[in-house]
């Protein structure tokens, strides 16, 4: 909807409109089309008032105009109370509905209530409609089932004919659901009921034809009747005799809510329209509302015959059996519904009677058979296609996406579709030729809303890989899995390859001695061998323990997810557990040595401690097999991360990189390396390569970013961080590190604050202290001191990250210099300092600690303390060493010069730093 | 379908006329509901707080009853516009009763002179206007209750002219006879007023 719009366009608008309702009136017939053309900025206001026009219309047209429907309404209305039909004593009307009046009686003769049921008007005048309906009466008869409300005769009086019925106390389903969509468990027992009296109906051969909740009751203690059998055909009639649409007034089969596609198409019914109807009453039950929903009749029927329901609102706790089910049930196509509503009951009672299903562990070693297994396959198909028929293999890389395999069955096949997709990515990305996009990038396609070109072109990549994973028998434990891989050329959309795979329940071995069984076959099949490195590669199997190689793949899960300290707590827990599991387990090993580097790096634990147990893991693995690249990777980390080995680290990075060209993460890191040795150019080309190989890793995105405004490039940066942004939008750190763009790029701080009141909104309140920290110095920026105290005195953390420490009580008290409160500020500046001290006994080796009591000293006016403080900081840390840390300890020695007076001295450090890339900027000084 | 319907009331008032109780019933349960939302609309707001609307929807029912006899149905939609029309006198009726505030004596006298037969059941029919609603309006309710406000807020001219033309089914002709306008002139009026109904009626 557009904005609001001033008195002056109201004016125009409404002009319009009125021009609109007169060309109406005149029986013009205008075209809206047209009229919105003529005034596009109104577009939305003139669709919505003449929406409006429509429904007064209608609304008008209903006061005046008399239908059928209404004469039916009111036919029979009390006229029968008080009078005897037969030996039944009419009491009281207890309901209305597409098939007459209803009302609650009094057999006389067996001192019991029943329902009496008139007979609509037009079955009164047709003699074969008649007939028709006492057959269909006298089968329903014949049902006897504890869930299908029982006729008990056929009364025939003078004027009509009318239905005793079992009376049946309580709330229709309708009644109910209205108050609130139902409980799981409650919704499956109704449904299951509901089944079983469909099903008893249809082996006799009646089908219901008006299922819906207004017919379903339940009675006090739970039971459920259904109510209503047959009738429906019996009163409409044949297709042909009386069409059934719902257009005509009167004769209407109720709401078409329910109705299913063929229905609404008025081709003639079956038991699989009752299974239709069913579906949309169970998904009533969980969501609260019908699968196709709309104002008037006629959208109703589109929706049936043309949408989709909207899946997302079933509750979270819907088992996926169950989702299963309901998307079988409302399948349009009437031959791929679900034939049997018997099986429908057979689903709901395991659902109700079996716990949650806990995934044996034949299944999960059986998950990674499989993925081993197809690899075999796809290296040959891509070996095949590489070489083109020919000995050369083509220069040119072939990138391939391997997006989540689609689980077409019950709950535990989602299982194996993750581990086949985690498994042949694994394998895949050391293959020579062939560059795999990793699985994070993959996970966001999941459920193929894009097609294959679409895919290809946004990630760039040449093929596509996925697939199905179902069981034969879908309740048969016992029967072989069906594993139907597609691999896809993405620009031309063209299937390339679709094997089908049974994987039977077999024993481990066995499965092992298959897989290199398959791998000749196919190598044959494709006329090439399998090269020696890849034949190895695929016989290495990580670990011999399938739950060790459950808790790694989980741990590696956390630590590519975030920065976050409790991430990487979670990851150790996992590859912790692994290597207990499975001690020679080296990939483990080597994870769990990154992962301590990890936690060193980032300041969680800069303890000697952790360093150690980080070598101690990478020592281990290199034991258990010394040429394990993911080991080298890890002892680069080491080199690092631990000790600012550049070149070891890189040496480490370049072996890895042999066996593993492809590998982002390698590059990555070469890439960070670089930039602390000042190499910013070869730094940005190594992080951009990572990129291209995970497009979708908005962490990367960001590193490039930074690189960028390490180098001086705004622009650039600036288009980086939107990336980041688009790519994670609840990550704070690309908005915080933004705004300090524009700080830097332009020394005012509106945009910068509008960034970061962007960052507030979509970020999480406990995550993103770095925006908050940024708002506060914006807000000193702009002398907005109190609420710079306000949002201040919000946070509880100090400042603690790897480039500097700056405790709360330093803030507040520039914040109080700023607006000249000297007392105030003196307070806080000697509550830093001796918070800093005291961080300076624990840990001498701090440099941040020495540049942070600088600045304290400064504020106090100890002169030389401060400058004493700052130098030795810059000592601990220089730029040559550590080009980006060290950077700040200048930084922070020019701030101490400032305030010390020393000013001379300040700008001899600011202008030592603004030809290199840094952190600093002209514009940004001036603040 | 629209025949159908036609026939129908064309057929109860032929019965109703000769004297049919459930004939009688029947139509006072369909246009009751009608004739309320009428007099609904046609009075204002502050109009409703004085009136019973119930009250007057009797009074029209009887009227029209009373003067069965009189009606011809000749083309569709006649006898709802000719309750309309009773509505309508019987509206200015109570409006003068209102401001004169005394009672007509004459009008009881009338009332007594009922028939029994014809008073029971009409009673009766009375008793289910309102519990037996015909769908159509029923579900629509809240939305009729919504166009009745925006109406009471509109200017009588403007509303005057909206129920002429889309409750009594009026031509611009008639209308502009009544008004002393010319057809085009009432066409144009009626544009402004649905024009105006529209923006209140979005704001309700």
């Amino acid at each position: 909807m557009a904005g609001p719009i001033s008195d002056n366009q109201e004016h125009s608008l409404r002009k319009a409109v009125r021009q609109f309702i007169d060309a109406q009136l005149q029986g013009q017939e205008p075209d809206i089309e047209e009229f919105v053309r003529q005034y596009p900025e109104f577009e939305d206001q003139i669709r919505q008032k003449v929406r409006n026009l429509q429904k007064i219309d209608t609304l008008f047209d209903s006061l005046v105009q008399v239908d059928e429907g209404d004469f039916e309404d009111t036919a029979t209305g009390c006229d029968l109370v008080g009078r005897k039909i037969g030996h039944f004593e009419i009491r009281e009307m207890i309901g209305r509905g597409g098939m007459g009046v209803v009302y609650l009686a009094h057999d006389t003769k067996l001192d019991r209530s029943v329902a009496v049921k008139s007979m609509p008007a037009e079955l009164k005048s047709s003699a074969t409609a008649q007939a028709r309906f006492q057959r269909e009466a006298k089968l329903l008869a014949s049902l006897s089932h504890p869930n299908i409300a029982v006729i008990h005769e056929i009364v025939e009086e003078e004027e009509s004919d009318y239905l005793v019925l079992e009376y049946i106390p309580g709330q229709t389903l309708a009644e109910q659901i209205a108050k609130g969509p139902l409980k799981l468990q409650e919704a499956l027992t109704i449904a299951l009921q509901i089944a079983e009296a469909v099903a008893a109906a249809h082996e006799h051969d009646v089908i219901h034809r008006d299922l819906k909740p207004g017919n379903i009751k339940i009675t006090p203690d739970g039971r459920v009747k259904v109510l209503d059998f047959g009738l429906a055909k019996a009163v409409g009639g044949e297709p042909s005799e009386k069409p059934t649409t719902v257009t005509q007034p009167g004769r209407v089969m109720g709401t078409p809510a329910y109705m299913s596609p063929e229905q609404a198409c008025g081709k003639p019914t079956d038991k699989r329209s009752d299974v239709w109807s069913f579906g949309c009453v169970l998904y009533e039950m969980l969501s609260g509302h019908p699968p196709f929903e709309s104002e008037t009749a006629t959208e109703i029927l589109a929706r049936i015959i043309e949408r989709e329901p909207d899946w997302n609102v079933l509750p979270q706790d819907t088992p996926n059996n169950i989702r299963v089910l309901l998307r079988r049930c409302l399948e349009k196509d009437p031959h791929r519904r679900l034939r049997d509503i018997g099986d429908a009951g057979i689903e709901i009672n395991e659902t109700l009677s079996s716990p949650p299903v806990t995934i044996p562990l034949r299944l999960r070693r059986m998950t990674l058979m499989i993925g081993a297994t197809f690899i075999i396959v796809l290296i040959g198909a891509v070996l095949w296609l590489t070489f083109d028929n020919k000995a050369q293999p083509s220069s040119k890389e072939i990138r391939l996406v391997v997006l989540p395999f689609e689980n077409l069955g019950s709950a535990e096949n989602e299982y194996f579709a993750a581990g086949i997709t985690d498994q042949i990515t694994s394998h895949l990305a050391p293959l020579r030729g062939l560059s795999v996009l990793s699985p994070r990038t993959a996970a966001q396609y999941e459920k193929g809303k894009k097609n294959a070109r679409q895919i290809g072109e946004e990630l760039g990549v040449d093929y596509i890989l996925g697939g199905t994973v179902q069981r034969e028998q879908p309740s048969d434990q016992t029967s072989p899995v069906r594993v139907m891989p597609r691999l896809v050329r993405a620009s031309e959309d063209r299937l390339v390859l679709a094997p089908i795979y049974h994987i039977y329940n077999e024993d481990l071995n066995e499965l092992y001695q298959m897989q290199s069984d398959m791998a000749e076959q196919v190598a044959q099949v494709f006329g090439i061998a399998l090269l020696e490195p890849e034949r190895r590669a695929l016989q290495s199997r990580p670990t011999e323990n399938m739950e060790a190689y459950e808790y790694y793949l989980r741990g590696n899960e956390y630590f590519l997810r975030s920065i976050l300290e409790n991430d990487f707590r979670i990851a150790l827990g996992m590859y912790e557990k692994a290597v207990k599991l499975d001690p020679a387990f080296a990939l483990a090993h080597a994870q769990l040595s990154r992962t301590h580097m990890m936690m060193y790096w980032h300041i969680f634990d800069r303890s000697e401690e952790r360093r150690a147990m980080a070598k101690q893991a990478v020592e281990r693995a290199f034991q258990l097999n010394p040429n394990l690249p993911e080991a080298h990777l890890a002892l680069g980390h080491y080199y690092y991360h631990g000790h600012l080995d550049y070149d070891r680290a890189l040496e480490q990075f370049a072996i890895a990189r042999k066996s593993q060209p492809n590998n982002s993460e390698v590059l990555e890191f070469v890439g960070y390396v670089q930039r602390r040795q000042g190499k910013f150019e070869e730094a940005l080309g190594n992080i951009k390569r990572a990129f291209e190989l995970d497009p979708l890793a908005s962490r990367l995105a960001y590193q490039i970013a930074l690189t960028f405004k390490l180098l001086r490039k705004y622009p650039e940066a600036k288009r980086y961080y939107d990336r980041a942004i688009s790519l994670s939008p609840d990550w704070h750190i690309p908005y915080a590190r933004k705004a300090n763009l524009y700080l830097l790029a332009e020394g005012k701080t509106e945009k910068a604050r509008a960034v970061l009141q962007e960052g507030l909104e979509n970020t999480k309140s406990t995550e993103n202290f770095e925006i908050v920290d940024w708002l506060v110095d914006i807000d000193a920026f702009d002398g907005n001191y109190q609420e710079a105290l306000d949002r201040l005195s919000l946070k509880s953390k100090d400042i603690d990250n790897q480039y500097y420490f700056i405790p709360n009580a330093l803030r507040y008290a520039r914040i109080y210099r700023y607006m000249g409160n000297n007392q105030k500020a003196k307070e806080y500046y000697e509550q830093a300092r001796d918070i800093l001290k005291s961080k300076i006994d624990e840990d001498p080796n701090d440099a941040r600690f020495h540049s942070a009591l600088g600045i304290a000293y400064a504020g106090l006016g100890c002169k030389e303390d401060a400058i004493r403080e700052g130098l030795l900081a810059e000592e601990m840390l220089p730029v040559r060493k550590e080009a980006m840390r060290g950077l700040w300890r200048v930084e922070e020695l020019a701030r101490i010069y400032v305030v010390v007076g020393e000013y001379d001295k300040a700008i001899d450090q600011l202008e030592d730093l603004l030809p290199r890339p840094g952190w600093m900027s002209i514009p940004y000084t001036s603040t | 379908m629209r025949l159908t319907v036609d026939d129908r009331t064309r057929h109860l008032v032929a019965l109703a006329q000769d004297g049919g109780e459930s004939a009688l019933n029947q139509l006072c349960k369909v246009y009751g509901p009608r004739v309320l939302w009428i007099i609904r609309l046609r009075m204002g707001a502050e109009l409703r707080s004085k009136l019973e609307s119930m009250d007057l929807v009797q009074d029209v029912l009887m009227s029209a009853l009373k003067d069965l006899g009189n009606f011809t149905y000749e083309t569709e939609g006649d006898f709802l516009r000719w309750l309309s029309r009773i509505a309508e006198n019987r509206l200015r009726n109570q409006l003068q009763r209102l401001h004169a505030n005394k009672r007509d004596i004459r009008k009881e006298v009338q009332l007594n002179s009922y028939r029994p037969t014809v008073e029971d059941s009409f009673v009766a029919a009375l008793d289910a206007v309102d519990t037996t609603t015909p769908s159509a309006i029923m579900s629509k309710r809240e939305e009729l209750d919504k166009l009745a406000k925006a109406i009471d807020v509109l200017k009588p001219e403007y509303r005057q002219v909206i129920v002429m033309t889309k409750i009594e089914g009026l031509s611009y002709k008639e209308i502009g006879e009544r008004l002393g306008k010319s057809s085009e002139a009432v066409r144009k009026l009626v544009s402004r007023a649905l024009e105006e109904l529209i923006s209140i009626f979005e704001n309700v």
